[in-house]
């Protein structure tokens, strides 16, 4: 029971790490990166070749960082930029877009295939009640844990991250209050970008390196996003770990085939009782 | 009515008349000696753009992007599996329990995507996708599971086995008469008002369309096509198996529509045929494939807004401008007869409504009416609580207290489209004018007056013509009355702001309101658009409607109110005749910021 605990909150805490990337960029920009759940599966990929080559870890991490921040840039300035302002969803098709190319040039250049991603730590097993753990699902947990506080406490106490928040509320009373929202934008997406290329290593061990994991993480992120508060990252560590939990228990009582109809109807029922998700706000129309 | 002899409807006619004979000849192409592969790749490009047409109505015309076509498809093939390989083999049976899935599927997954709309429909329903295979994993008994399922029979139509010229032959069919049906929707009031809705659900619900059920009806009907596809695609080669409806697929239908132009329907042909015939035959394209599908979803988000039938469209309107055929377009409105006909106004009677915002009371116990025949004024300085007080009667706002009546119906509390059914028109402080004629922006305020049914309009049943012709005549009654008759064909969004207020009054008067809100409608018109308001506002009046008028131009409330309601800090100073209010020291001091003695210019004065 413990054991299923810990390992639904460790898939749980993959799902964060997506839903704080979604969350960053929402803030500055309204727009939901469709991309993101590619930056993760891309960073594994990218993981497993520097492993292979013998690069030192902290190197592999800051080459992460720095492709996912530059990855990221270039989607805002190509495919979101241009359409922000349009107000048709373009930005929907766009990063969608990123994601099929993301997608595609993996397919490319490294394989159809599955590939493992040697985890950080040692690769024992924790003997817990019911079963046992791998260090780096503990370390999966702890750092979903860390990134939504973190994430929580900058949109709170930082300067930059009220910022955020203001542009996210209105965004032109923000320009006019000084905030460069463009510049701030960018640097959002860019923070989005290194944070899903870097968090890789980490998520790797936990579920497999394989193309088509990047359209179920994007879509689980948001998932997670939906029920937790769209914009709001303590929304994101409960909605994620919560959204993990439920996985392993379905899978652990009625079969694997049903988790991902389990989260869905847990998905629809949310949108229908509390459509703002748990955290969210409400705000009233006007003309 | 001489409607028969109308240029449109002989258009119509000789429009209908081109479909049957194109359907006929693609029907029949096997029999004319098409190639069997040739005639299997005009099965696949039909197919295909049955389910293009889906994304096509509710993207492209709705306005809400769904991934959801693949697991439509999906539950047309496995009904096909289900009911022709365990119940009765018939294909017109099999179609029609497919369309029945098909829109409670779309029912259930639309109710609670759309509530929040974007984004959540767009996950909502590309999760549905990834949820194919494990719905046909659980339901391997009837589904086959993972390997697919082979062994379905030859379809067969009211107990004849069709063999492959048959089958050619009802695919196109099913096709034609789809594309027909989807044809005349988006071409009747019911596309109308999905553009309205798409481009500002503010005003839509201020016309009375109810924005979350026509959304889901359409979100419902674009289900169809795709479940009619997947229960034809079974029979094409009698195998299923659930890789087909995989992500892949909702990118290349989304490119498809995309292509051809979302917002067509033609259009969907072109996008479908370039997908089927190129990208999808070549083995070694399939290693770029996902590239090349991200690359022109990029580009094509970015600057192919309207697709290749966009771009022929705008390639024909430069011919016509060059070969003289051009649109005429005049710059400015002609002065009309001031006669706004009968008009059945309704007592709007505001009582005790209280609202705060925060700490901020900006509207304390307010009570006023306007009856029928009448003419009532809001004036008060900025931030006094005419605009909020507008809101609340339209809906947009919920008082805290107090109560709104239009005739006998309380409206307090009703959403806008309700409260716009219970006969409350208005215009806005900026005029709100969707991207399309003139005329059309008109004939978007008669939806919820004259209610047509979809199928109605998709069939073009008798009750459809009827209400087009009084639509018609109605629409171009009321361009008359404000003197925009000569601008029906003008596009709406290129008129100077004085002509979009007329045009704003004029699809007010379409809705044939109870009680008429006019929000500042005069700001920014000048000496002559001012006579030429002033005269419909009171035509209006004299034949017999209810008007609030929310106004700064205190010249222009003294010409036409035949009462004056003064608000102050969200309280009434009072309630007279304009020129008892002229008079009234504290308006002067409050209002007009004036002492006493100036009272003589306040009749003259701008504010």
């Amino acid at each position: 029971m413990i054991a299923t605990l810990l390992s639904g909150l460790a898939l749980g805490g993959v799902y964060t790490l997506v839903a704080i990337g979604y969350n960053v960029v929402w803030l500055t920009t309204r727009a939901v990166n469709f991309a993101q759940g590619g930056f993760v599966v891309a960073g594994m990929f990218v993981t497993v070749t520097l492993y292979h080559r013998g690069v030192p870890v902290a190197l592999i991490f800051l080459i992460l960082a720095a492709a996912g921040a530059v990855l990221a840039a270039v989607e805002y300035s190509v495919g979101v930029r241009p359409v922000q302002r349009r107000g048709d969803h373009a930005e929907l098709v766009t990063t969608v877009g990123a994601l099929t190319v993301i997608q595609g040039v993996i397919l490319l250049l490294v394989s159809q295939d599955v590939q493992r991603v040697k985890s950080l730590f040692p690769e024992t097993f924790l003997d817990v009640p019911g079963g046992r753990i791998t260090p780096a699902e503990l370390a999966l947990i702890i750092l979903a844990v860390v990134a939504g506080l973190g994430a929580h406490a900058w949109t709170r106490h930082t300067r930059s991250g009220l910022a955020a928040r203001g542009v996210s509320e209105d965004r032109e009373t923000a320009m006019v209050l000084g905030v460069n929202t463009t510049r701030f934008s960018y640097l959002t997406f860019a923070a989005s970008g290194a944070l899903g290329f870097a968090v890789a290593p980490f998520v790797g061990p936990k579920v497999f390196a394989v193309v088509a994991m990047a359209t179920v993480l994007s879509i689980k992120g948001f998932v997670v996003l939906a029920v937790g508060g769209l914009g709001n990252n303590l929304g994101a560590l409960i909605g994620g770990l919560g959204v993990g939990f439920l996985e392993l228990i379905v899978a652990w009582q009625f079969g694997t085939a049903w988790q991902n109809t389990a989260v869905f109807a847990v998905f629809i029922v949310v949108m229908l009782v509390r459509p703002r998700g748990i955290f969210g706000e409400v705000k009233e129309r006007t003309v | 009515m001489a409607i028969a002899d109308s240029p449109g409807a002989r258009r119509a006619g000789g429009l209908a008349a081109v479909w049957i004979v194109i359907t006929a000849l693609l029907a029949f192409s096997p029999e004319l000696g098409l190639a069997p592969s040739t005639s299997r790749q005009l099965v696949l490009v039909a197919l295909l753009s049955l389910v293009v047409s889906g994304l096509n109505l509710s993207f492209g015309y709705a306005g809400e992007l769904s991934f959801a076509q693949p697991a439509m498809y999906a539950v047309g093939a496995y009904t096909t599996v289900i009911v022709a390989m365990r119940w009765v083999n018939d294909i017109a049976l099999v179609l029609v329990v497919a369309a029945a899935a098909g829109l409670l599927l779309g029912l259930v997954t639309g109710i609670p995507g759309l509530r929040l709309g974007g984004w959540m429909l767009a996950i909502a329903s590309l999760y549905l996708v990834l949820l194919v295979p494990d719905i046909v994993s659980v339901a391997k008994a009837w589904t086959g599971g993972h390997q697919g399922i082979g062994g379905i029979p030859l379809p067969q139509l009211f107990g004849v086995e069709l063999d492959n010229n048959g089958y050619v032959a009802l695919v196109v069919v099913v096709t034609s008469a789809w594309f027909a049906c989807f044809r005349n929707l988006v071409k009747s009031r019911a596309g109308k008002t999905l553009s309205v809705l798409r481009q500002s659900p503010v005003l839509a619900s201020s016309l009375g369309i109810s924005v979350f059920s026509t959304k889901l009806k359409a979100y419902a009907i674009s289900g169809l096509p795709a479940t009619m596809a997947g229960a034809l695609f079974a029979y094409l080669d009698g195998f299923v198996a659930p890789d087909t409806f995989g992500v892949e697929l909702a990118i290349v239908v989304l490119a498809a529509s995309i292509l051809g132009g979302a917002r067509s329907v033609y259009g969907v042909f072109v996008g479908a045929a370039l997908l089927q015939l190129g990208p999808m035959q070549s083995n070694t394209f399939g290693d770029y494939a996902f590239v090349a599908y991200g690359v022109f979803l990029i580009i094509a988000g970015v600057a192919l807004q309207r697709g290749i039938s966009g771009l022929a469209a705008d390639l024909a309107g430069k011919v016509r401008a060059r070969f003289g055929q051009a649109v005429v377009r005049p710059a400015t409105h002609t002065a009309a007869p001031a006669d706004a006909g009968r008009i059945t106004g309704k007592q709007l009677t505001v009582s005790g409504i209280s609202k705060r915002f925060g700490g901020v009371t900006a509207l304390d116990d307010v009570s006023f009416s306007v009856q029928p025949g009448e003419v009532v004024a809001l004036i008060g300085p900025n931030g006094s609580g005419k605009t909020t007080l507008l809101n609340i009667v339209s809906g947009y706002y919920r008082a805290d207290r107090g109560t709104v009546h239009v005739g006998t119906t309380e409206t307090t509390g009703l959403p806008p489209h309700k409260i716009a059914r219970a006969g409350v028109a208005r215009t806005f402080q900026t005029p709100s004018i969707p991207a399309m004629s003139v005329r059309d922006v008109v004939e978007s305020a008669r939806t919820e007056v004259t209610r047509v049914s979809i199928v109605e309009a998709m069939l073009r049943l008798p009750r459809h013509r009827r209400v087009a012709a009084t639509d018609s005549g109605k629409v171009a009654s009321v361009l008359s009355t404000v003197g925009l008759g000569d601008l029906a064909n003008a596009d709406a969004q290129t008129l100077p702001l004085g002509t979009r207020r007329m045009l704003e009054l004029a699809r007010s008067l379409a809705a044939e309101p109870g009680v008429l809100l006019l929000d500042e409608v005069a700001s920014g018109l000048d000496d002559d658009e001012l006579d030429e308001l002033s005269r419909v506002i009171r035509a209006v009046r004299d034949g017999g409607g209810s008007v609030l008028l929310v106004e700064h131009n205190f010249a222009l409330v003294r010409a036409l109110a035949d009462r004056v309601v003064v608000l102050s800090q969200g309280r009434v100073v009072v309630v007279e005749a304009p020129d008892v209010v002229a008079q009234h020291p504290e308006v002067l001091e409050h209002y007009l910021g004036e002492p006493a003695t100036a009272a003589s210019r306040a009749g003259t004065g701008g504010k």
